[in-house]
């Protein structure tokens, strides 16, 4: 017989995973304000969740560009659509560490970010949420094609 | 006694639904045309007491036959039934004498508000005789344009609105492509321009394909001018530009097409193929492992300027099947 794992246990789980996947999380709601920052973001930006949590994106990093990640924020909530912000635009949103520092030659992380509305139950669009996914390896192999 | 009832619209699937969405107890008859040009003959023939009149049609598109109606001196009250969701297109059609505005697909309860307005006051329960007339028979690629018309307008609409300007709707092309013949349909879209383009991947429960945007370079110029932030370098902003209007149009187009077939997709990050590139080197990257792919194409224009932008929704073997299935309900009856 099927047995699955009672609704709190899987609950576990989904925290589990997204803390521990490889990919950058981070929520943030209307206001800009962080609500979710992931074991990822905390890794490799050394921002501790606790500091991050209930400020505003633009407070933690000032060197986002306000107007212009607002630009991008706005086919999320107007279409419900996905947007994006890929490493040739902007090489990082936040700044981490190369996670390979002695064999990959790049003194920090490419990232490509893409910007995900997250629904209410009744289908308004008042948060979305950010995953961030580590380009480096093929920025640096791009970038090498060009120069030669 | 009947009340006649003239349908225009360029797709079969349109005009089908739309007749048949009309109540019974409106006892409509109902004669049909497929542009502006066979309405207006009709106009001319018999008295209708209503027009039911689509936007983008071949020969005479539905702001063309609002001003030869007008000029013409026709007073049969017209309905605008469209895709084209921007709110100048309604604007434009409404100065034109247009006395409502439906957006495709039909809502049964918006269209039963609108007719109201149009019949007279129902007094008591009138004994019906149906007029029966015949309905077209709709294709598949009937229910893809249809669906296509729809999905444009939305994109349209979302870049009009981002950008604050007019857009105007193009009549989509659908075509069964085998490789060499989307090749050809690629370098028929640039002549000699040289063109930069992004292509973003897209899914949704099994059903993928590949969008590519590509934009003419005299196109990038002037779209620049329409940027809202400014980047730090030239380069920069029309990568930015390219982006954007790439990840809006594609955007908005899957969320008409998902809305249509119950499907929600997904599109992945968007690619940058070159930019001032020949046509060539896209079609060179355009030799993926499929035999035959179904492609959506689409030309945007933007008023009062020259930009061009060409749209390329392209569905792979696998998926055709799966968003043949999705789509079957257009076909039956409703």
């Amino acid at each position: 017989m099927l047995s699955l794992p009672a609704e709190f246990e899987q609950f576990h789980w989904m925290v589990d995973m997204v803390q521990n996947v490889d990919m950058g999380l981070v929520v943030i709601d209307r206001d800009y304000n962080i609500q979710v920052w992931n074991g990822f973001m905390t890794h490799h930006s050394g921002k501790m969740a606790q500091d991050v949590i209930g400020k505003s994106l633009f407070e933690v990093f000032p060197e986002i560009p306000k107007e212009w990640f607002k630009l991008k924020t706005k086919p999320v909530y107007e279409l419900g659509c996905r947007s994006f912000i890929t490493w040739q635009q902007r090489p990082y949103l936040f700044k981490c560490r190369n996670v390979r520092p002695v064999t990959q030659q790049a003194e920090f992380m490419y990232q490509n970010i893409t910007l995900n509305p997250m629904r209410t139950p009744t289908g308004l669009v008042n948060s979305l949420f950010l995953s961030i996914q580590d380009t480096t390896a093929e920025a640096l192999a791009v970038l090498k094609d060009q120069q030669a | 006694m009947s009340f006649p009832v003239l349908i225009c619209d360029d797709s079969a699937l349109a005009r089908k639904q739309m007749a048949r969405s009309l109540p019974a107890t409106l006892n409509a008859d109902v004669t049909f045309a497929e542009h502006g040009l066979q309405a207006l003959s009709l106009l001319a023939e018999q008295d209708f007491k209503l027009m039911f009149l689509d936007l983008t049609m071949p020969e005479l598109d539905g702001f063309g036959t609002l001003e030869e109606m007008q000029k013409r001196g026709h007073i049969t009250p017209v309905v605008v039934v469209s895709g084209d969701i921007q709110p100048k297109a309604k604007e434009r059609v409404m100065a034109l004498g247009a006395k409502e505005f439906i957006q495709k697909p039909i809502d049964i309860a918006t269209l039963k508000e609108v007719l109201r307005s149009f019949t007279e006051p129902a007094g008591q329960a009138k004994v019906i005789t149906p007029t029966s007339f015949e309905l077209p028979a709709v294709r598949r690629r009937d229910i893809y344009m249809e669906v296509a018309n729809v999905a444009i307008g939305r994109a349209a609409d979302a870049l009009a609105r981002h950008f604050d300007v007019f857009v105007n709707l193009p009549l989509p092309n659908v075509n069964i492509f085998e490789v060499t013949e989307l090749h050809m349909a690629l370098r028929d879209l640039a002549d000699n321009d040289q063109v930069s383009g992004v292509c973003q991947g897209f899914s949704g429960e099994g059903i993928a394909g590949e969008a590519l945007v590509l934009l003419s370079d005299t196109s990038v110029s002037d779209l620049k001018q329409l940027m809202q932030i400014p980047a730090e370098s030239e380069d920069l902003e029309e990568l930015e530009l390219l982006m954007d209007v790439s990840n809006i149009l594609v955007g908005a187009f899957l969320n008409g097409l998902g809305e249509q077939s119950e499907v929600r997709f997904f599109q992945s990050s968007p690619v940058l193929l070159g930019q001032h590139i020949s046509i060539d080197s896209i079609i060179q990257s355009t030799a993926g492992s499929f035999t035959k792919t179904m492609t959506f194409e689409v030309s945007y224009a933007i008023e009062n300027t020259s930009i061009r932008c060409d749209l390329l929704f392209m569905f792979v073997d696998e998926s055709l099947p799966l968003l043949d299935s999705k789509l079957a309900y257009l076909m039956e009856d409703f």
